[in-house]
């Protein structure tokens, strides 16, 4: 193990009991983060990408879920911690920001507040200080008005202002790593834009590690410099960015691709991906995505391709991919 | 938000009116004779007549009406015909009584509902919230004379910790007279409370705030106390302040059990004894009561939920 | 913590918190508790006489508790429509006369008095140094004359007690001198003298109730007898008097009596044999038994009322116009049995359409027949073979529905299918009084003056109090004939004359005389009634 992987997944799978089916949300999914990377996970609704996250702060933990794999974090294992060691992670070493801004902020609380709580959570600091804090954190996300902000309600900020509070937030205690969970899919693009310019420039500020899941290929062209394709809760591609534009292996990838309009050609129709996502309930047998692939052959019926190294950095989990 | 209370105090008048118009009526339209019921079966003929004439009942409606009615807008609430004493006097004897019960039953039935609730919340599925639930199933089942007498039966009687009859005195402290009535109350009141309380906090766990609570490292009691039980009030306070309205008048069967008479009880024997200026008195004040009650459960809204306080503000 | 919990309950409670506070206070001026027993400011005696003369000094404080199931409502005399208002301040005021068990007149507050020769003008000589309570002041003639004028006061709900006196009667009231009263009435009344020995003629103090003011005086009034009203008292829950020192007759023996209202029967015996309260007063047959099988713990006395059980058909309606009919429900009704299996034999049964209590009531022409056959014979003889159909109205109180079930399921063996309407006591009047109830049901009482029961049958009451729609000449006669005769040797045979023809109607059927139940404390000695049927409370001590 190289000792610049600050976050390593392996193995990962998610299970949900839901009316007496199984529902395999995560299926044997294994990445790594370097440290200061940004690294970007695409995928469709339903791909399993959010689960994947979300597990890293062990946010999906209920009565109903299963989770087996591991997630190492500088070595430990997340999974094995306990409760209380979890917790001095979750805010301070690991944060995470979320994809609806406008619920993700507690209504009857005042912004300030919500991020001062994460301060005196992990660190001893007195009032005026954390205040001081607060409007810091407020001035670098670039929020208006910051010092009269402070004390204004959620419902009181438009969706991108939420969004930078709640960057705000996660921020607070200088974390190592900073999850994304599709933070700019709810808000018009001309906000999107300015919020990803921030998260890139705070990341290099803050010297963080960063995951950015998203649907959305451009969010990726824009801020990762690796990125991970998602399909059925598996693993389909792994590259850095320009190599993956450049050069995708896998069918899926490549479809993706062919899917996005692109501004200098006129089409007639927008191309599609026949089919459907795999149901996690039922999900077919042997490779994933065989059912709506094109080269799709006998041995994809049957066997599950492995995630190969097919050049130096670029994996890709598809029989054909290895030329 | 100062003009918001204004405003609702505007339209409250209008509505006690209506209230009181509308008591006048029905209780006039309800057969039985105000002076034949007071002076008994024996009376004769003429007692009768003369009684009715003294009190003014063989006015033509529209004139007895007149006069309640400019009597009323000054503050007069008129006499009782059974004790001719001023209807506003009666009310205020029997007042703190029923404020006292309703203030320490509400208050106290609402605390346990709340914690309760909580405690099923938390404990979702196991038996803790069977038991809770359950209990509180009982609880709003029981009727509340049932309720009551099994109360002092067991507290006064068997265990004589308290008197039978509520009366302070040498020994008996105000706490003693008040115990087994509040205790009735919290058992019957606080299951409403408690259902709310606990389907409120639990809906408010699935909010996606939750899980941001969760992602700052907080642990499940702070997630608990500092955020979701301040979400999850609205529906509690809405329950609180029905079960505090209700009490103005819907204490009458802990009144009479515990022989604390109030103005439940003020109202019942006015209407069987066809006492109309107090039936009529009495209910415009429970309506004020009740408004009051609705008034001062908006503006908590308002403490707790500082998006209504805007939209008041604004609208 | 900040937030959550400081937020809601660190808000809310304090609020709860503070109005419980407040309404604490309040609670506290309203007084649940009497204040302190005060003695009156008497005119020179002092304090230490008056309880030597009472017995032990050093014995503990003589408190009887009573506890009674329904409500007084003003302790004014004027205003009292019955006995029972009276149960909460009782032995507070006194009348010029009083009557023995034979209905012998007595004096009371006056020692003698005289008739004059037309028969119309009455005088009284008051007893002198009588004092009234609370140091205001000698009886004079003056407060004689106040008390009987007053009533004539709209403001004092005084209607019944100003007919039942006769006040429109009296063409003047004069005082010649502080302790004579003469009242000269406009027409001859033989009963007037009884009139002023009932509750109706209660003597209060003039200065007093000018003083203190019509309301006051109904919470605390000032009248002469053995036992003061104190503060405290809140009208129809709870109310204390104490022994009145400066009383003109014997001193009564106990030094306080607590009354409370307790409406829910259970509470009540809870708290009678917890001990808790000494005297209470039953309809509870079963209780009865139950404390009458414990003689070492309670004494049971047993109160004949002036009130009875009527059963009542009105002749005017349809079928019992017919006086076949009429008869058929008389002997239909199984008397002996509702006494004994139902009322568990305790009551008397009634021996007239008067109660015994009354004056002039005959006790040898009332005694129904019980006969099932006769019933339905007669039934069929007026054209109804199979009965009928009919209504059968009773208030819905405790005490009526029980008798009125069984003699509906009585009538129905005859063929009267009587569809029995419980209704609350104010629809109730309402519909007799308006000759709408066919058959009604009810526990009904008599003055000591039976004039009233009497006349209330004339044709001229109908519809009113007239309930069984009685128009019948002869006996509008009977009763006039009664009324208005002032020969003493005559009256009875008169009131007896009515009487018989009332009963030959066949329309008013009086069931029992309806008892009341005392039951106290074993420690409660003395126990005693007046003529009028009240509670000589003055006779009254208790041992421990």
């Amino acid at each position: 193990m190289e000792n610049n992987k600050i976050l390593e997944i392996n193995n990962l799978s998610v299970e949900f009991l839901s009316d007496g089916s199984v529902v395999r949300a995560v299926n044997g999914v294994s990445f790594s983060l370097k440290k200061g990377e940004t690294l970007g996970i695409v995928g469709e609704s339903g791909s399993g990408k959010s689960v994947t996250l979300n597990t890293i702060l062990r946010l999906t933990e209920s009565p109903s879920a299963v989770m087996r794999g591991e997630i190492l974090y500088n070595g430990r294992d997340i999974f094995r911690m306990r409760k209380s060691e979890l917790f001095k992670i979750r805010g301070k070493e690991i944060t995470m920001i979320f994809q609806e801004p406008m619920t993700s902020l507690n209504p009857v609380l005042k912004i300030g507040g919500q991020i001062a709580e994460t301060i005196y959570l992990h660190e001893h600091v007195g009032k005026e200080e954390a205040n001081n804090r607060v409007l810091e954190l407020l001035k670098q996300v670039e929020l208006p008005n910051a010092g009269k902000r402070m004390d204004d309600y959620p419902h009181q900020l438009s969706g991108g202002m939420r969004q930078r509070v709640m960057i705000a937030m996660a921020l607070a205690c200088k974390p190592q790593i900073l999850l994304a969970d599709e933070p700019t899919t709810a808000l018009d693009v001309t906000i999107q834009a300015q919020i990803l310019a921030l998260l890139r420039k705070l990341k290099r500020e803050y010297d963080m590690s960063m995951i950015l899941v998203t649907h959305d290929m451009g969010v990726i062209a824009e801020i990762a410099e690796r990125v991970i394709v998602f399909y059925g809760g598996c693993v389909a591609e792994d590259a850095p960015t320009l190599e993956l534009f450049n050069n995708p292996l896998h069918p899926y990838t490549r479809k993706l691709f062919g899917c996005i309009p692109r501004i200098d050609t006129q089409p007639n129709r927008l191309s599609v991906i026949e089919g459907n996502v795999p149901d996690p309930a039922r999900l077919p047998e042997g490779c994933l995505f065989h059912p709506r692939c094109d080269r799709a052959a006998g041995r994809c019926r049957k066997e599950v391709p492995p995630l190969s190294e097919i050049s130096p950095g670029h994996f890709a989990a598809c029989h054909f991919s290895v030329h | 938000m100062g003009r918001y209370i204004a405003r609702r105090l505007l339209i409250a008048i209008p509505t006690v009116i209506g209230v009181f118009l509308a008591v006048y009526f029905i209780i006039r339209l309800i057969p039985g004779d105000p002076a034949a019921i007071m002076l008994g079966a024996k009376a004769t003929d003429e007692q009768i007549e003369m009684f009715r004439r003294q009190q003014g009942l063989d006015e033509p409606l529209s004139v007895q009406l007149g006069i309640a009615l400019r009597n009323f807008m000054t503050g007069d609430l008129g006499v009782s015909i059974v004790s001719k004493r001023p209807v506003m006097a009666l009310i205020l004897e029997r007042l703190p009584r029923t404020v006292e019960l309703a203030l320490w039953g509400i208050g106290l039935a609402s605390v346990t509902g709340v914690i309760l609730g909580v405690t099923a919340a938390v404990f979702r599925g196991r038996w803790p919230d069977y038991l809770i639930t359950g209990a509180s199933t009982l609880g709003m089942s029981l009727p509340s004379f049932y309720i009551a007498l099994m109360l002092l039966t067991l507290f006064a009687v068997q265990l004589r910790w308290i008197p039978v009859i509520a009366v302070e005195g040498p020994g008996v402290s105000r706490f003693k007279t008040l115990f087994a009535p509040v205790l009735t109350m919290v058992i019957g009141n606080s299951a409403l409370t408690l259902r709310t309380t606990r389907s409120s906090i639990l809906e408010i766990m699935r909010e996606n705030f939750i899980k941001t609570a969760r992602a700052k490292g907080l642990d499940e009691w702070a997630v608990l106390f500092r955020h979701a039980l301040k979400d999850a009030a609205i529906p509690i306070i809405t329950v609180i302040g029905y079960n505090l309205a209700g009490c103005f008048g819907g204490a009458i069967i802990i009144e009479t059990v515990f022989s604390r008479p109030g103005i439940g009880l003020l109202l019942i024997d006015a209407v069987n004894a066809r006492d109309y200026a107090v039936v009529q008195g009495t209910s415009a004040f429970i309506s004020i009561a009740l408004i009051a009650v609705n008034l001062l459960t908006d503006a908590v809204y308002g403490l707790v939920d500082p998006r209504i306080r805007v939209e008041a503000a604004g609208g | 913590m900040r937030h959550g919990l400081c937020g809601l309950f660190g808000k809310i409670l304090p609020m709860i918190a503070a109005l419980a506070i407040l309404s604490g206070c309040a609670g506290n001026r309203a007084s649940d508790s009497i204040a302190a027993a005060s003695t009156s400011p008497s005119a020179g005696e002092p304090v230490q006489s008056a309880s030597e003369n009472s017995g032990e000094t050093e014995a503990p404080e003589q408190v009887l508790k009573i506890a009674r199931d329904f409500e007084g409502a003003s302790f004014d005399p004027a205003a009292a429509t019955t006995a029972n208002d009276y149960m909460f301040a009782p032995m507070v005021f006194e009348r010029l006369l009083t009557y023995d068990s034979d209905f012998i007149i007595q004096p009371m507050l006056a020692e003698e008095w005289a008739v004059s020769e037309d028969r119309l003008a009455y005088t009284f000589k008051l007893r002198k140094g009588v004092q009234f309570h609370r140091g205001y002041g000698e009886l004079t003639s003056g407060d004689v004359k106040f008390s009987f004028e007053r009533l004539a006061d709209p403001e004092l709900n005084a209607a019944s007690n100003y007919a039942n006196l006769g006040v429109e009667n009296m063409a003047s009231i004069e005082t010649p001198d502080n302790y004579t009263v003469v009242i000269t009435l406009k027409e001859e009344d033989p009963n007037f003298l009884i009139k002023t020995a009932t509750y109706y003629g209660n003597i209060v103090s003039q200065k007093a109730f000018e003083d203190i003011g019509g309301q006051k005086f109904g919470v605390m009034p000032v009248g002469t007898g053995p036992f003061e009203c104190v503060e405290g008292a809140i009208l129809g829950e709870r109310n204390e008097v104490i022994r009145f020192e400066d009383y003109w007759g014997e001193k009564a023996l106990l030094d306080r009596m607590t009354f409370q209202l307790v409406s829910e029967p259970g509470t009540m015996f809870n708290a009678f044999e917890a001990g808790e309260v000494d005297l209470i007063n039953i309809t509870d047959y079963d209780k009865l038994e139950q404390y009458r099988s414990q003689p070492e713990k309670y004494n049971i006395y047993m109160v004949t009322s002036r009130s009875m059980l009527y059963v009542g058909n009105n002749m005017a309606l349809e079928p019992f116009t017919d006086a076949r009919v009429r008869e058929a429900m008389f002997y239909a009704i199984d008397r002996d049995s509702l006494i004994n299996d139902f009322y568990l034999g305790f009551p008397n049964p009634a021996r007239s359409i008067l109660p015994s209590t009354s004056m002039f009531s005959i006790d040898d022409y009332w005694d129904p027949e019980y006969d099932l056959e006769k019933a339905k014979r007669l039934l069929a003889e007026a054209g109804f073979p199979n009965g009928f159909t009919t209504e059968f109205y009773c208030p819905n109180d405790s005490i009526s529905m029980g008798p009125a079930t069984i003699i509906q399921s009585q009538l129905a063996s005859a063929g009267i299918n009587a569809q029995l309407q419980t209704v609350d006591f104010g629809v109730f009047l309402d519909k007799v009084r308006a000759g709408e109830a066919p058959l009604w049901l009810l526990f009904n009482d008599t003055n000591i003056v039976p004039d009233n029961t009497l006349s209330r049958y004339t044709s001229e009451y109908y519809p009113g109090s007239n309930w069984s729609g009685i128009m019948d000449a002869d006996y509008d006669a009977a009763v006039k004939a009664a009324l208005s005769e002032t020969d003493e040797s005559k009256r009875a045979a008169l009131y007896a004359d009515a009487q018989r023809k009332l009963i030959d109607m066949k329309a008013v059927y009086t069931v029992c005389d309806s008892e009341g139940y005392n039951v106290t404390a074993a420690k409660v000695k003395g126990f005693d009634f007046s003529a009028d049927l009240t509670i000589r409370f003055d006779k009254v001590y208790i041992t421990e």
